[in-house]
């Protein structure tokens, strides 16, 4: 979990966020115990026609929230790697709301501390949930792993199917085989 | 309070101004629910008969549910019920979105309005704080346009908003309620009403969080729920409802089309969902906590509608304004879709009120002096975008239609009658001739004909249908539906008031999600009241009851309504695998016998009887329809 962080990856249709906020209701239920989506730790920004963009704490390395409290209220914790407020500390300024690149992290109108993502203690419900599946929880090399099997095999296949090596395909879904015409309703 | 619910009830006076917060009553949650259940209920006690659908003393009703704002599946809708000025009888619309569920956070289970207010205004709720704003500057403004300027008043992208288009406020009977881009209430013009009371729009905002009585329970039913995979749903992500039309074209007929002259239209194939996924589509779109997506983002962006932006379209929009009036353009369709959502009208009553118009020009019913110079012809899309434009706008020939299509049929004359195909004024969109199900569904729904209140699909055999009651409930041709029918009605209810969805529940066919039994599990889980699969059929029982009895009040309804149009007796089916079948009198007749019997209603009026409305504890309703029979066969004795 020490190096694992929430990544928003979209795929082709229908891989994509619509916007549902489950995410959101799901967050604020595991961690308020009550459904109470402004009260989620991630955010889906909309804006019409088309714009659905979940925020969420990226959990930097060097982070410019903890970076910018001035009575130290803010820590990164060495065990998990998520950030911590210390509520003894934390005055409530909101100054670390304006140094967050990403809108992740800032106080829902009417609360006292900033509400910061603690990844659900290794099992993020967002991520769980995600009817899209667009929101994956995995470390930067995970990341770049997928990435590099997909370049690799783009260059590769011709000669793998050249030497017979090319993996078998898979069948295509049901609902994939209607879009491609061969099964019919 | 019981949990699980918001707790309050927001009633609003719009003649006086007067904003009353009340809680919600326990014993009416209880009986009813919530949404659907108790909008009827509070619809049925405050609308005596001698109020018109479109005098201010008619109540708007809006309704969450008890699911609604939760974490269960698609559990995002609301209800809007009053008396419909379409059929003036008891008319709701639904709708998905997001609206419910804010209303739901702002601490309101229900919103009741009444009165008129004396200039355009709208309604702005932020928790407790309720304001009547001035609504001059969104007058006459497209639903698009009303969104914005209220978000940029209110300086909040957040807001939740209801609005009528400019058809609601022309008062057009099949006008809607629009919820975004796309999202509409639309049965029954429910938008007429909001425009009689010179209501504009609401904008909703709330914080308050919903609390359940087992938290743990219900995320785990949640989450099993969501693990659930099926292929409709798959197919409701990756084409939306209209993967029907695709199962038509593969087919060869569709479920009428020329306003049921026939079956067959060969070009359907123009407007397969597939051709609309490569070249249109952008992003999926969901509604509240759906898993599902089945809504979508098109742009257009080459020819006559490049720059043209929206969501959808749905079947019910791709039915009734394509396939319908035959047109073959996808562009066409889709702007045909953006007006209607832009003016704010159900589009598969606009769509039959055109193929009404066609149909009438067709057999010279109608000539060109009267439909201002236009050539009604079939498949023209210019023609079907100029009768939206006049529809809403109420501009000559369209002032009309603008009745929707019963009204414009008995004003024409000629015969014309004959080809407005509606059950009590709302119309018909899919044939019911060799569809028995489908048939004694569509007659007996208590808002007129639609298979959202729970029909006995035939031919698409539903398993939970068959268990209970036999094989032979989906024989197409076969008579005995009544009970079949009598459970999938009450169980239709359910959705409606938990507020969920109902292409997730076994109406739809679709039986892996929404079972009865989740509902007993969610309902346990959220309120910590134990129930009964029993007991919620009940209340599904109970919420018909009370619905069929205020059109039997107001509307005076019975056995003489539930019929069909005499098209579908007269004229054979010309194709399909029902060719030659027509509707048969004595077949129906047998049908309804059986019906109200099973029903417990009167079999010669078909009105619930006193002893089956007191068996569901609604005795002031057994009263009044008592009191009822008791005037009307005093004045048939004189």
């Amino acid at each position: 979990m020490q190096h694992r962080r929430i990544y928003f990856i979209e795929g082709a249709f229908p891989q994509m966020c619509s916007g549902c906020r489950l995410c959101e209701v799901v967050c604020s239920f595991h961690h308020e115990k009550m459904f109470a989506p402004w009260l989620s730790r991630i955010r889906v920004f909309k804006k019409e026609p088309a714009v659905d963009y979940p925020v969420f704490c990226r959990r930097c390395k060097n982070p410019p929230c903890v970076k910018s409290c001035e009575f130290s209220a803010l820590r990164v914790d060495p065990n998990s790697g998520v950030i911590v407020v210390d509520k003894e500390a934390c005055i409530g300024c909101g100054e670390c709301s304006k140094a967050c690149s990403f809108g992740a992290l800032y106080m829902p109108d009417g609360e006292e501390f900033p509400l910061v993502c603690d990844l659900c203690g290794g099992d993020p419900k967002c991520v769980k949930y995600c009817p899209a599946g667009v929101l994956k929880f995995m470390t930067s090399e995970e990341l770049a792993r997928v990435k590099q099997e997909k370049i690799a095999l783009g260059h590769m296949d011709k000669f793998l199917e050249k030497w017979g090596l090319a993996p078998q395909k898979e069948k295509p879904s049901p609902v994939e085989a209607m879009a491609i015409g061969q099964l019919k309703l | 309070m019981i949990k699980g619910y918001a707790g309050g009830i927001l009633k609003i006076d719009l003649s006086t101004g007067e904003i009353r917060k009340e809680s919600l009553p326990e014993d009416l949650a209880l009986s009813f629910i919530g949404g659907r259940g108790i909008n009827s209920k509070i619809l049925y006690d405050e609308v005596e008969p001698a109020i018109k659908p479109l005098s201010p003393g008619n109540c708007l009703v809006f309704g969450t549910g008890l699911l609604v704002g939760t974490m269960a599946p698609a559990c995002g809708r609301g209800v809007i019920t009053a008396r419909s000025p379409l059929t003036n009888g008891h008319g709701d619309a639904h709708s998905g979105g997001w609206w419910s569920p804010e209303l739901k956070y702002a601490g309101y289970d229900h919103l009741v309005i009444r009165g008129k207010a004396e200039r355009p205004v709208y309604l702005w709720i932020e928790d407790e704080q309720v304001e009547i704003r001035d609504a001059s500057h969104l007058w006459g403004k497209f639903n698009n346009d009303v969104h914005k300027i209220i978000k940029k008043d209110l300086e909040d992208e957040a807001v939740q908003i209801l609005c009528i288009g400019p058809a609601g406020e022309n008062l057009v009977r099949s006008a809607c309620i629009m919820h975004g881009p796309k999202r509409s209430a639309s049965r029954g013009g429910m938008g007429a009403v909001m425009g009689s009371k010179n209501l504009k729009a609401i904008a909703i905002k709330g914080r308050r969080g919903i609390q359940v009585a087992h938290p743990e329970k219900f995320e785990v039913i949640a989450a099993e729920m969501f693990s659930r995979k099926s292929f409709m749903r798959d197919a409701l992500t990756f084409m939306g409802t209209p993967a029907i039309i695709l199962g038509e074209i593969s087919q060869g007929w569709s479920c009428g089309t020329k306003n049921m002259q026939t079956v067959l239209f060969p070009e359907e194939k123009e407007l397969n969902p597939i051709i609309y996924n490569k070249r249109y589509l952008r992003r999926p779109k969901a509604c509240f906590a759906c898993g599902v997506r089945c809504s979508r983002i098109y742009t257009i962006t080459e020819g006559e509608f490049a720059g043209l932006w929206g969501e959808g379209p749905d079947w019910g929009t791709m039915h009734n304004l394509a396939v319908h009036p035959q047109t073959t353009s996808w562009p066409g369709l889709l702007k045909a879709e953006w007006l209607v959502n832009q003016y704010g009208m159900d589009a598969c009553e606009v769509g039959m009120c055109i193929a009404f118009a066609m149909e009438c020009y067709q057999r010279g019913i109608l000539s060109e002096e009267e439909t201002d110079g236009l050539k009604l012809k079939w498949g023209d899309k210019e023609v079907v975008l100029e009768l939206i434009e006049k529809i809403a706008k109420r501009e000559g020939f369209g002032d009309l239609l603008a009745d929707g299509v019963k009204r414009a049929g008995e004003k024409i004359g000629k015969g014309a009658e004959r080809y407005a195909l509606t059950v009590k004024g709302s119309n018909i969109t899919a044939d019911v001739r060799g569809k028995h199900g489908m048939l004694l569904g569509y007659v007996t729904s208590t808002r007129g004909p639609d298979h959202l209140r729970g029909l006995v699909f035939d031919g698409y055999p539903i398993k939970v249908l068959e268990d209970k009651f036999g094989k032979e409930v989906s024989d197409p041709l076969g008579t005995k539906k009544a009970a079949a029918l009598k459970w999938i009605q009450d169980f239709s209810a359910l959705p409606d008031s938990f507020g969920t969805c109902k292409l997730q529940s076994v109406t739809e066919g679709m039986e892996n999600m929404y079972t009865l039994q989740d509902y007993c599990k969610l309902y346990e889980a959220a309120t910590g009241i134990e129930v009964s699969e029993d007991d919620l059929m009940e209340v599904g029982e109970r919420i018909t009851n009370v619905e069929r009895s205020f059109g039997v009040k107001v509307a005076g309804w019975g056995r003489k309504d539930d019929t069909v149009p005499d098209r579908f007796f007269d004229e054979p089916l010309d194709a399909g695998p029902q060719k030659g079948i027509k509707v048969k009198r004595e077949d129906l007749d047998l049908m309804l016998n059986d019906y109200y019997q099973v029903r417990g209603w009167d079999v010669g009026t078909g009105v619930p009887t006193k002893k089956k409305l007191k068996e569901l504890g609604l005795n002031t309703v057994a009263r009044d329809l008592e009191k009822l029979i008791f005037v009307k066969k005093k004045r048939e004795g004189k």
